[in-house]
Protein backbone atom coordinates (compact mmCIF):
# COMPACT_ATOMS: atom_id res chain seq x y z
CA UNK A 1 0.00 0.00 0.00
CA UNK A 2 2.47 2.57 -1.18
CA UNK A 3 0.12 5.52 -1.39
CA UNK A 4 -1.47 5.01 2.00
CA UNK A 5 -0.99 8.28 3.94
CA UNK A 6 1.52 8.09 6.78
CA UNK A 7 -0.49 10.60 8.79
CA UNK A 8 -4.18 11.16 8.38
CA UNK A 9 -6.65 13.45 10.11
CA UNK A 10 -10.29 12.64 9.53
CA UNK A 11 -12.98 15.18 10.53
CA UNK A 12 -11.07 16.23 13.65
CA UNK A 13 -12.69 18.82 15.92
CA UNK A 14 -11.50 20.39 19.12
CA UNK A 15 -13.04 23.01 21.34
CA UNK A 16 -11.88 24.64 24.54
CA UNK A 17 -15.01 25.53 26.47
CA UNK A 18 -17.26 27.26 23.95
CA UNK A 19 -14.42 28.11 21.60
CA UNK A 20 -14.19 25.84 18.56
CA UNK A 21 -10.51 25.89 17.81
CA UNK A 22 -10.44 23.13 15.19
CA UNK A 23 -13.51 22.47 13.07
CA UNK A 24 -13.93 19.29 11.09
CA UNK A 25 -10.37 19.22 9.86
CA UNK A 26 -9.24 16.51 7.45
CA UNK A 27 -5.96 16.20 5.64
CA UNK A 28 -3.42 13.54 4.73
CA UNK A 29 0.34 13.59 4.74
CA UNK A 30 1.94 11.15 2.37
CA UNK A 31 5.09 9.25 3.26
CA UNK A 32 8.22 11.34 2.74
CA UNK A 33 6.27 14.42 1.69
CA UNK A 34 7.68 17.59 3.24
CA UNK A 35 4.51 19.26 4.44
CA UNK A 36 3.79 22.67 5.97
CA UNK A 37 0.84 23.72 8.08
CA UNK A 38 0.42 27.47 7.68
CA UNK A 39 -2.12 30.10 8.55
CA UNK A 40 -2.53 33.42 10.34
CA UNK A 41 -1.95 33.68 14.10
CA UNK A 42 -4.62 31.82 16.04
CA UNK A 43 -5.56 29.61 13.10
CA UNK A 44 -5.02 26.49 15.28
CA UNK A 45 -1.77 25.19 13.81
CA UNK A 46 -0.06 24.42 17.10
CA UNK A 47 -3.32 22.94 18.39
CA UNK A 48 -3.27 20.50 15.48
CA UNK A 49 0.24 19.43 16.54
CA UNK A 50 -0.94 19.08 20.13
CA UNK A 51 -3.83 16.89 18.99
CA UNK A 52 -1.58 14.69 16.88
CA UNK A 53 0.96 14.25 19.67
CA UNK A 54 -1.78 13.72 22.23
CA UNK A 55 -1.26 16.74 24.50
CA UNK A 56 -5.02 17.31 24.23
CA UNK A 57 -7.70 14.74 23.38
CA UNK A 58 -9.87 15.44 20.32
CA UNK A 59 -13.61 16.07 20.71
CA UNK A 60 -14.45 14.10 17.62
CA UNK A 61 -12.78 12.67 14.54
CA UNK A 62 -9.94 10.25 13.96
CA UNK A 63 -6.18 10.57 13.77
CA UNK A 64 -4.19 7.72 12.29
CA UNK A 65 -0.51 7.09 11.79
CA UNK A 66 0.76 4.38 9.43
CA UNK A 67 -2.78 3.10 9.21
CA UNK A 68 -3.14 2.71 13.01
CA UNK A 69 -5.86 4.67 14.71
CA UNK A 70 -4.08 6.62 17.48
CA UNK A 71 -7.02 8.82 18.50
CA UNK A 72 -7.31 7.20 21.93
CA UNK A 73 -3.68 6.23 22.45
CA UNK A 74 -2.18 8.07 25.46
CA UNK A 75 0.39 10.74 24.57
CA UNK A 76 3.17 8.78 26.25
CA UNK A 77 2.83 5.93 23.77
CA UNK A 78 2.45 7.90 20.56
CA UNK A 79 6.13 8.35 19.87
CA UNK A 80 6.52 4.60 19.82
CA UNK A 81 3.83 4.51 17.15
CA UNK A 82 5.66 7.01 15.00
CA UNK A 83 5.04 10.65 15.94
CA UNK A 84 7.78 12.83 17.37
CA UNK A 85 7.86 16.59 17.75
CA UNK A 86 9.66 19.78 18.70
CA UNK A 87 8.12 22.75 20.48
CA UNK A 88 7.37 26.35 19.59
CA UNK A 89 9.09 27.55 22.76
CA UNK A 90 12.22 25.56 23.41
CA UNK A 91 11.48 22.83 25.95
CA UNK A 92 14.83 21.20 26.64
CA UNK A 93 15.81 19.96 30.08
CA UNK A 94 17.83 22.92 31.28
CA UNK A 95 19.72 21.04 33.98
CA UNK A 96 21.10 18.38 31.65
CA UNK A 97 23.92 18.47 29.13
CA UNK A 98 23.28 18.44 25.39
CA UNK A 99 24.16 14.76 25.14
CA UNK A 100 21.93 13.89 28.10
CA UNK A 101 19.01 15.75 26.55
CA UNK A 102 19.44 13.78 23.38
CA UNK A 103 19.65 10.54 25.40
CA UNK A 104 16.24 11.36 26.90
CA UNK A 105 14.96 11.40 23.33
CA UNK A 106 15.75 7.69 23.02
CA UNK A 107 13.35 6.79 25.83
CA UNK A 108 10.58 5.40 23.57
CA UNK A 109 12.96 2.69 22.40
CA UNK A 110 14.32 1.84 25.86
CA UNK A 111 12.32 -1.10 27.13
CA UNK A 112 14.48 -3.39 29.25
CA UNK A 113 15.14 -2.80 32.94
CA UNK A 114 18.81 -3.40 32.22
CA UNK A 115 18.90 -0.40 29.92
CA UNK A 116 17.10 1.78 32.46
CA UNK A 117 19.54 0.80 35.22
CA UNK A 118 22.68 0.93 33.06
CA UNK A 119 24.93 3.76 34.37
CA UNK A 120 24.78 5.63 31.10
CA UNK A 121 25.86 8.96 32.59
CA UNK A 122 28.98 7.43 34.09
CA UNK A 123 30.36 5.61 31.07
CA UNK A 124 30.74 6.36 27.42
CA UNK A 125 30.74 4.04 24.46
CA UNK A 126 27.44 2.23 24.88
CA UNK A 127 25.52 1.94 21.61
CA UNK A 128 23.01 4.48 22.95
CA UNK A 129 25.70 7.08 23.41
CA UNK A 130 27.38 6.31 20.09
CA UNK A 131 24.06 6.73 18.34
CA UNK A 132 23.34 10.01 20.15
CA UNK A 133 26.82 11.36 19.36
CA UNK A 134 26.35 10.39 15.71
CA UNK A 135 23.14 12.41 15.50
CA UNK A 136 24.84 15.35 17.24
CA UNK A 137 27.75 15.13 14.83
CA UNK A 138 25.49 15.12 11.80
CA UNK A 139 23.78 18.21 13.18
CA UNK A 140 27.15 19.86 13.78
CA UNK A 141 26.58 19.89 17.53
CA UNK A 142 29.25 17.43 18.67
CA UNK A 143 31.39 20.21 20.15
CA UNK A 144 28.58 21.13 22.55
CA UNK A 145 27.87 17.57 23.72
CA UNK A 146 29.06 18.09 27.31
CA UNK A 147 27.79 21.66 27.71
CA UNK A 148 24.79 22.58 29.75
CA UNK A 149 21.85 23.31 27.51
CA UNK A 150 20.82 26.47 29.35
CA UNK A 151 23.98 28.35 28.39
CA UNK A 152 23.81 27.76 24.63
CA UNK A 153 22.58 30.17 21.92
CA UNK A 154 18.95 29.99 20.83
CA UNK A 155 19.72 28.60 17.37
CA UNK A 156 21.79 25.78 18.81
CA UNK A 157 19.05 24.89 21.30
CA UNK A 158 16.54 24.63 18.43
CA UNK A 159 18.88 22.21 16.67
CA UNK A 160 19.18 20.12 19.83
CA UNK A 161 15.39 19.86 20.01
CA UNK A 162 15.36 18.43 16.51
CA UNK A 163 18.16 15.99 17.33
CA UNK A 164 16.29 14.85 20.42
CA UNK A 165 13.03 14.43 18.51
CA UNK A 166 14.82 12.31 15.88
CA UNK A 167 16.15 9.78 18.37
CA UNK A 168 12.77 8.43 19.41
CA UNK A 169 12.78 6.43 16.19
CA UNK A 170 9.62 8.08 14.86
CA UNK A 171 8.69 8.18 11.16
CA UNK A 172 6.97 11.54 11.41
CA UNK A 173 8.65 14.64 12.78
CA UNK A 174 6.37 17.52 13.73
CA UNK A 175 8.38 20.73 13.95
CA UNK A 176 6.64 23.72 15.52
CA UNK A 177 8.16 26.88 14.00
CA UNK A 178 11.69 25.54 13.52
CA UNK A 179 12.85 28.71 11.74
CA UNK A 180 11.37 31.23 14.17
CA UNK A 181 14.00 33.48 15.71
CA UNK A 182 16.82 32.20 13.50
CA UNK A 183 19.02 34.51 11.44
CA UNK A 184 19.24 33.91 7.64
CA UNK A 185 22.41 31.83 7.93
CA UNK A 186 20.90 29.66 10.64
CA UNK A 187 17.72 29.24 8.58
CA UNK A 188 19.78 28.04 5.64
CA UNK A 189 21.66 25.55 7.83
CA UNK A 190 18.34 24.36 9.21
CA UNK A 191 17.01 23.82 5.70
CA UNK A 192 20.07 21.78 4.73
CA UNK A 193 19.77 19.70 7.87
CA UNK A 194 16.05 19.08 7.37
CA UNK A 195 16.67 17.99 3.78
CA UNK A 196 19.18 15.43 5.11
CA UNK A 197 16.61 14.18 7.60
CA UNK A 198 13.88 13.97 4.96
CA UNK A 199 16.22 12.13 2.58
CA UNK A 200 16.92 9.52 5.23
CA UNK A 201 13.23 8.61 5.20
CA UNK A 202 11.58 10.71 7.91
CA UNK A 203 8.41 12.55 6.99
CA UNK A 204 8.60 16.17 8.14
CA UNK A 205 5.60 18.34 8.94
CA UNK A 206 6.31 21.95 9.92
CA UNK A 207 4.22 24.76 11.34
CA UNK A 208 5.92 27.85 10.07
CA UNK A 209 5.45 31.58 9.52
CA UNK A 210 8.57 32.08 7.41
CA UNK A 211 6.99 31.80 3.93
CA UNK A 212 10.31 31.91 2.16
CA UNK A 213 11.39 28.87 4.13
CA UNK A 214 8.09 27.10 3.44
CA UNK A 215 8.31 27.88 -0.28
CA UNK A 216 11.85 26.57 -0.49
CA UNK A 217 11.55 23.53 1.73
CA UNK A 218 8.02 22.14 1.51
CA UNK A 219 6.36 20.17 -1.27
CA UNK A 220 2.88 20.37 0.11
CA UNK A 221 1.07 23.05 2.10
CA UNK A 222 -2.10 22.90 4.20
CA UNK A 223 -3.56 26.33 5.01
CA UNK A 224 -5.69 26.83 8.13
CA UNK A 225 -7.81 29.80 9.11
CA UNK A 226 -10.02 29.90 12.22
CA UNK A 227 -9.57 26.16 12.67
CA UNK A 228 -10.70 25.20 9.18
CA UNK A 229 -8.72 24.15 6.16
CA UNK A 230 -9.09 26.80 3.48
CA UNK A 231 -6.63 25.44 0.92
CA UNK A 232 -4.10 22.70 0.24
CA UNK A 233 -1.65 22.05 -2.54
CA UNK A 234 1.87 22.87 -3.64
CA UNK A 235 3.33 26.15 -2.37
CA UNK A 236 2.76 27.71 -5.83
CA UNK A 237 -0.88 26.66 -5.95
CA UNK A 238 -1.61 27.82 -2.44
CA UNK A 239 0.03 31.18 -2.99
CA UNK A 240 -2.42 31.93 -5.82
CA UNK A 241 -5.49 30.72 -3.95
CA UNK A 242 -7.93 33.62 -3.37
CA UNK A 243 -9.01 32.25 0.03
CA UNK A 244 -5.43 32.27 1.21
CA UNK A 245 -4.80 35.80 -0.03
CA UNK A 246 -7.96 36.91 1.71
CA UNK A 247 -7.03 35.21 4.98
CA UNK A 248 -3.63 36.84 5.05
CA UNK A 249 -4.30 40.24 3.54
CA UNK A 250 -8.05 40.91 3.92
CA UNK A 251 -10.96 40.68 1.49
CA UNK A 252 -10.39 43.94 -0.40
CA UNK A 253 -7.24 42.62 -1.99
CA UNK A 254 -8.74 39.36 -3.23
CA UNK B 1 36.67 7.44 69.74
CA UNK B 2 35.20 9.49 72.57
CA UNK B 3 31.52 9.11 73.37
CA UNK B 4 30.90 12.69 72.28
CA UNK B 5 32.51 12.27 68.84
CA UNK B 6 30.80 8.94 68.32
CA UNK B 7 27.43 10.47 69.22
CA UNK B 8 27.90 13.27 66.69
CA UNK B 9 29.08 10.82 64.04
CA UNK B 10 26.00 8.61 64.42
CA UNK B 11 23.69 11.62 64.15
CA UNK B 12 25.60 12.78 61.07
CA UNK B 13 25.38 9.37 59.40
CA UNK B 14 21.67 9.05 60.12
CA UNK B 15 21.03 12.60 58.93
CA UNK B 16 22.73 11.73 55.63
CA UNK B 17 20.30 8.82 55.17
CA UNK B 18 17.35 11.07 56.02
CA UNK B 19 18.68 13.67 53.59
CA UNK B 20 18.43 11.15 50.74
CA UNK B 21 14.96 10.23 51.93
CA UNK B 22 13.94 13.82 51.19
CA UNK B 23 16.22 14.20 48.17
CA UNK B 24 14.49 11.61 45.97
CA UNK B 25 11.01 13.13 46.11
CA UNK B 26 12.54 16.59 45.63
CA UNK B 27 14.46 15.30 42.61
CA UNK B 28 11.08 14.50 41.06
CA UNK B 29 9.69 17.88 42.12
CA UNK B 30 7.81 16.82 45.26
CA UNK B 31 8.16 18.26 48.73
CA UNK B 32 7.57 15.46 51.25
CA UNK B 33 6.77 16.97 54.65
CA UNK B 34 5.66 13.60 55.98
CA UNK B 35 9.09 12.05 55.94
CA UNK B 36 9.19 11.81 59.76
CA UNK B 37 6.17 9.50 59.56
CA UNK B 38 8.04 7.11 57.28
CA UNK B 39 11.07 7.29 59.59
CA UNK B 40 8.74 6.26 62.41
CA UNK B 41 7.21 3.42 60.39
CA UNK B 42 10.69 2.03 59.82
CA UNK B 43 11.67 2.43 63.46
CA UNK B 44 8.57 0.72 64.83
CA UNK B 45 8.41 -2.07 62.26
CA UNK B 46 12.04 -2.99 62.75
CA UNK B 47 11.89 -2.70 66.54
CA UNK B 48 8.75 -4.83 66.73
CA UNK B 49 10.08 -7.44 64.32
CA UNK B 50 13.35 -7.86 66.19
CA UNK B 51 11.82 -7.66 69.67
CA UNK B 52 8.90 -9.99 69.10
CA UNK B 53 10.16 -12.40 66.44
CA UNK B 54 13.89 -12.30 67.05
CA UNK B 55 14.67 -11.19 63.51
CA UNK B 56 18.33 -10.13 63.22
CA UNK B 57 18.58 -6.31 63.40
CA UNK B 58 20.08 -5.69 59.94
CA UNK B 59 17.48 -7.84 58.23
CA UNK B 60 14.80 -6.12 60.29
CA UNK B 61 16.13 -2.69 59.19
CA UNK B 62 16.18 -3.56 55.49
CA UNK B 63 12.76 -5.17 55.82
CA UNK B 64 11.44 -2.05 57.56
CA UNK B 65 12.78 0.01 54.65
CA UNK B 66 10.81 -2.16 52.24
CA UNK B 67 7.66 -1.83 54.36
CA UNK B 68 7.99 1.98 54.25
CA UNK B 69 8.65 1.75 50.49
CA UNK B 70 5.55 -0.35 49.89
CA UNK B 71 3.38 1.85 52.10
CA UNK B 72 4.58 4.93 50.22
CA UNK B 73 3.76 3.32 46.86
CA UNK B 74 0.20 2.76 48.05
CA UNK B 75 -0.07 6.27 49.53
CA UNK B 76 1.45 7.76 46.37
CA UNK B 77 -1.63 6.88 44.33
CA UNK B 78 -3.96 9.37 46.05
CA UNK B 79 -1.32 11.78 47.40
CA UNK B 80 0.48 12.39 44.11
CA UNK B 81 -2.75 13.53 42.50
CA UNK B 82 -2.06 16.81 44.30
CA UNK B 83 0.63 19.22 43.14
CA UNK B 84 3.02 21.75 44.63
CA UNK B 85 1.97 23.25 47.93
CA UNK B 86 -1.06 20.93 48.15
CA UNK B 87 1.19 17.91 47.84
CA UNK B 88 3.31 19.29 50.69
CA UNK B 89 0.11 19.70 52.75
CA UNK B 90 -1.09 16.18 51.95
CA UNK B 91 2.23 14.63 52.97
CA UNK B 92 2.27 16.79 56.10
CA UNK B 93 -1.19 15.51 57.02
CA UNK B 94 -0.14 11.93 56.39
CA UNK B 95 2.87 12.41 58.67
CA UNK B 96 0.56 13.68 61.42
CA UNK B 97 -1.72 10.67 60.98
CA UNK B 98 1.23 8.32 61.41
CA UNK B 99 2.50 10.15 64.47
CA UNK B 100 -0.86 9.90 66.21
CA UNK B 101 -1.02 6.25 65.21
CA UNK B 102 2.28 5.64 67.05
CA UNK B 103 0.93 7.57 70.05
CA UNK B 104 -2.10 5.31 70.30
CA UNK B 105 -0.65 1.92 69.46
CA UNK B 106 -0.40 0.31 72.90
CA UNK B 107 1.22 -2.77 71.40
CA UNK B 108 4.41 -0.71 70.87
CA UNK B 109 4.12 1.28 74.09
CA UNK B 110 2.02 4.23 72.91
CA UNK B 111 3.11 7.56 74.35
CA UNK B 112 5.45 5.85 76.80
CA UNK B 113 7.78 4.84 73.99
CA UNK B 114 9.18 1.46 73.01
CA UNK B 115 12.54 -0.04 73.98
CA UNK B 116 14.56 -1.77 71.27
CA UNK B 117 16.60 -4.73 72.39
CA UNK B 118 19.05 -5.58 69.61
CA UNK B 119 21.84 -3.07 69.05
CA UNK B 120 23.57 -1.69 65.95
CA UNK B 121 26.84 0.17 66.47
CA UNK B 122 28.39 3.12 64.70
CA UNK B 123 30.34 0.91 62.27
CA UNK B 124 27.20 -0.81 61.04
CA UNK B 125 25.43 2.51 60.59
CA UNK B 126 28.41 3.85 58.63
CA UNK B 127 28.20 0.91 56.21
CA UNK B 128 24.44 1.41 55.82
CA UNK B 129 24.88 5.15 55.15
CA UNK B 130 27.53 4.40 52.54
CA UNK B 131 25.13 1.94 50.91
CA UNK B 132 22.34 4.53 50.76
CA UNK B 133 24.72 7.09 49.26
CA UNK B 134 26.07 4.63 46.68
CA UNK B 135 22.61 3.47 45.64
CA UNK B 136 21.55 7.10 45.17
CA UNK B 137 24.72 8.06 43.31
CA UNK B 138 24.41 5.02 41.06
CA UNK B 139 20.73 5.54 40.25
CA UNK B 140 21.48 9.18 39.47
CA UNK B 141 23.93 8.05 36.75
CA UNK B 142 21.40 5.75 35.05
CA UNK B 143 18.54 6.51 32.70
CA UNK B 144 16.34 6.34 35.78
CA UNK B 145 18.18 9.40 37.14
CA UNK B 146 18.25 11.09 33.76
CA UNK B 147 14.51 10.66 33.30
CA UNK B 148 13.93 11.86 36.86
CA UNK B 149 15.59 15.19 36.02
CA UNK B 150 13.44 15.40 32.89
CA UNK B 151 10.27 14.73 34.93
CA UNK B 152 11.33 17.38 37.44
CA UNK B 153 11.95 20.02 34.77
CA UNK B 154 9.07 19.41 32.37
CA UNK B 155 6.36 16.82 32.96
CA UNK B 156 4.57 17.42 29.66
CA UNK B 157 7.66 16.95 27.51
CA UNK B 158 8.78 13.92 29.53
CA UNK B 159 5.40 12.35 28.90
CA UNK B 160 5.62 12.95 25.14
CA UNK B 161 9.03 11.30 25.12
CA UNK B 162 7.53 8.14 26.55
CA UNK B 163 8.46 8.58 30.19
CA UNK B 164 5.77 7.31 32.55
CA UNK B 165 5.69 10.50 34.64
CA UNK B 166 3.35 9.18 37.35
CA UNK B 167 5.38 6.01 37.79
CA UNK B 168 8.61 7.98 38.16
CA UNK B 169 7.05 10.33 40.70
CA UNK B 170 5.63 7.43 42.68
CA UNK B 171 8.97 5.60 42.61
CA UNK B 172 10.88 8.69 43.75
CA UNK B 173 8.42 9.17 46.61
CA UNK B 174 8.62 5.51 47.62
CA UNK B 175 12.39 5.29 47.29
CA UNK B 176 12.71 8.28 49.63
CA UNK B 177 10.25 6.70 52.06
CA UNK B 178 12.21 3.44 51.90
CA UNK B 179 15.42 5.25 52.89
CA UNK B 180 13.51 7.10 55.62
CA UNK B 181 12.23 3.82 57.06
CA UNK B 182 15.67 2.22 56.85
CA UNK B 183 17.29 5.20 58.62
CA UNK B 184 14.56 5.25 61.26
CA UNK B 185 15.09 1.54 61.94
CA UNK B 186 18.85 2.08 62.38
CA UNK B 187 18.14 4.94 64.77
CA UNK B 188 16.00 2.71 66.96
CA UNK B 189 18.57 -0.07 67.10
CA UNK B 190 21.34 2.35 67.97
CA UNK B 191 19.61 4.43 70.64
CA UNK B 192 17.65 1.42 71.96
CA UNK B 193 14.52 3.47 72.54
CA UNK B 194 11.95 5.11 70.28
CA UNK B 195 9.01 7.34 71.12
CA UNK B 196 6.26 9.02 69.05
CA UNK B 197 7.50 12.55 69.86
CA UNK B 198 10.57 11.92 67.68
CA UNK B 199 8.49 11.79 64.51
CA UNK B 200 7.03 15.27 64.50
CA UNK B 201 6.67 17.80 61.73
CA UNK B 202 9.68 19.69 63.13
CA UNK B 203 11.86 16.70 62.33
CA UNK B 204 10.52 16.58 58.73
CA UNK B 205 11.08 20.30 58.29
CA UNK B 206 14.64 20.27 59.54
CA UNK B 207 15.57 17.47 57.12
CA UNK B 208 13.95 19.32 54.23
CA UNK B 209 15.83 22.45 55.29
CA UNK B 210 19.24 20.87 55.23
CA UNK B 211 18.61 19.24 51.88
CA UNK B 212 17.54 22.58 50.41
CA UNK B 213 20.59 24.22 51.93
CA UNK B 214 22.89 21.62 50.37
CA UNK B 215 21.11 21.81 47.01
CA UNK B 216 18.85 19.33 45.24
CA UNK B 217 20.36 19.45 41.76
CA UNK B 218 23.16 17.01 42.50
CA UNK B 219 23.65 13.91 44.62
CA UNK B 220 26.34 15.51 46.79
CA UNK B 221 24.14 18.46 47.79
CA UNK B 222 22.17 16.59 50.48
CA UNK B 223 25.41 15.13 51.86
CA UNK B 224 26.93 18.60 52.23
CA UNK B 225 23.70 19.97 53.70
CA UNK B 226 23.45 17.19 56.27
CA UNK B 227 27.08 17.63 57.28
CA UNK B 228 26.65 21.38 57.57
CA UNK B 229 23.49 21.15 59.66
CA UNK B 230 24.91 18.52 61.98
CA UNK B 231 28.40 19.87 62.48
CA UNK B 232 28.02 23.65 62.53
CA UNK B 233 25.97 23.75 65.77
CA UNK B 234 28.71 21.63 67.36
CA UNK B 235 31.45 23.93 66.13
CA UNK B 236 29.52 26.84 67.60
CA UNK B 237 29.10 25.10 70.94
CA UNK B 238 31.69 27.43 72.48
CA UNK B 239 29.30 30.39 72.39
CA UNK B 240 26.60 28.56 74.39
CA UNK B 241 23.34 30.49 74.36
CA UNK B 242 24.05 32.32 71.12
CA UNK B 243 24.90 29.31 69.05
CA UNK B 244 21.50 28.76 67.45
CA UNK B 245 21.23 32.46 66.63
CA UNK B 246 24.64 32.38 64.97
CA UNK B 247 23.69 29.15 63.22
CA UNK B 248 20.53 30.74 61.80
CA UNK B 249 22.47 33.78 60.64
CA UNK B 250 24.98 31.47 58.89
CA UNK B 251 22.13 29.77 57.00
CA UNK B 252 20.67 33.07 55.85
CA UNK B 253 24.07 34.38 54.80
CA UNK B 254 24.61 31.22 52.71
CA UNK B 255 21.16 31.27 51.12
CA UNK B 256 21.53 34.86 49.86
CA UNK B 257 24.28 34.18 47.29
CA UNK B 258 23.32 30.53 46.75
CA UNK B 259 19.52 30.25 46.53
CA UNK B 260 19.87 26.95 44.62
CA UNK B 261 21.81 25.44 47.53
CA UNK B 262 25.49 25.08 48.26
CA UNK B 263 26.17 22.64 45.43
CA UNK B 264 24.66 23.12 41.96
CA UNK B 265 24.92 21.08 38.79
CA UNK B 266 26.48 23.98 36.86
CA UNK B 267 29.23 24.07 39.43
CA UNK B 268 29.89 20.35 39.22
CA UNK B 269 29.91 20.24 35.44
CA UNK B 270 32.31 23.18 35.35
CA UNK B 271 34.56 21.28 37.72
CA UNK B 272 34.24 18.11 35.64
CA UNK B 273 35.07 19.96 32.45
CA UNK B 274 38.05 21.54 34.13
CA UNK B 275 39.27 18.09 35.13
CA UNK B 276 38.72 16.32 31.81
CA UNK B 277 39.67 19.10 29.43
CA UNK B 278 43.36 18.23 29.43
CA UNK B 279 42.63 14.59 28.91
CA UNK B 280 40.32 15.30 25.97
CA UNK B 281 42.91 17.55 24.38
CA UNK B 282 45.49 14.80 24.64
CA UNK B 283 43.09 12.31 23.08
CA UNK B 284 42.36 14.63 20.19
CA UNK B 285 46.01 15.33 19.43
CA UNK B 286 47.32 11.92 20.35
Amino acid sequence: MADQPILSLDCVSKSFGGLNVIKNLSFDVRCGQRTALIGPNGAGKSTVFNLISGVFPVNSGRISVNGNDITNVPSRKRMKLGVSRSFQNIRLVQHLSVLENVLVGQTPRVTSLGDILYPIRMTSGSHWQCEAMEVLERAGLAAFARDHVGNLPYGVQKQIEIARALLGGADILLLDEPAAGLNPQETEDLSTRLHQIADSGTTIVVVEHDMQFVGAFCEYVVVLNFGEMIAEGTPQEVRRDPHVIEAYLGSDVA
Amino acid sequence: MSGYVEGILVILLLNVIFAYAVYWPLAAGQLNLGVAGFVGIGAYVSAYASNEFGIPPYIACVGAGFVAFALALVIAVPVLRTKGIYLALATFAFGQVLQSLFLNLEIVGGAAGYPVISYIGVGGIAVCTAAVFLITAFLDRTRFGLNMVAVHDDEAVSDLFGINVRAYQALAFALGAGFAGFGGALYGHHFSYIEPQNYSILFSISIVLFVLLGGTQTVVGPLVGAAFFTLLPEVLRGSEEWRYAIFAVCIIVIMIPRPQGLITSDQLSALRQFLVRDRLREERHG
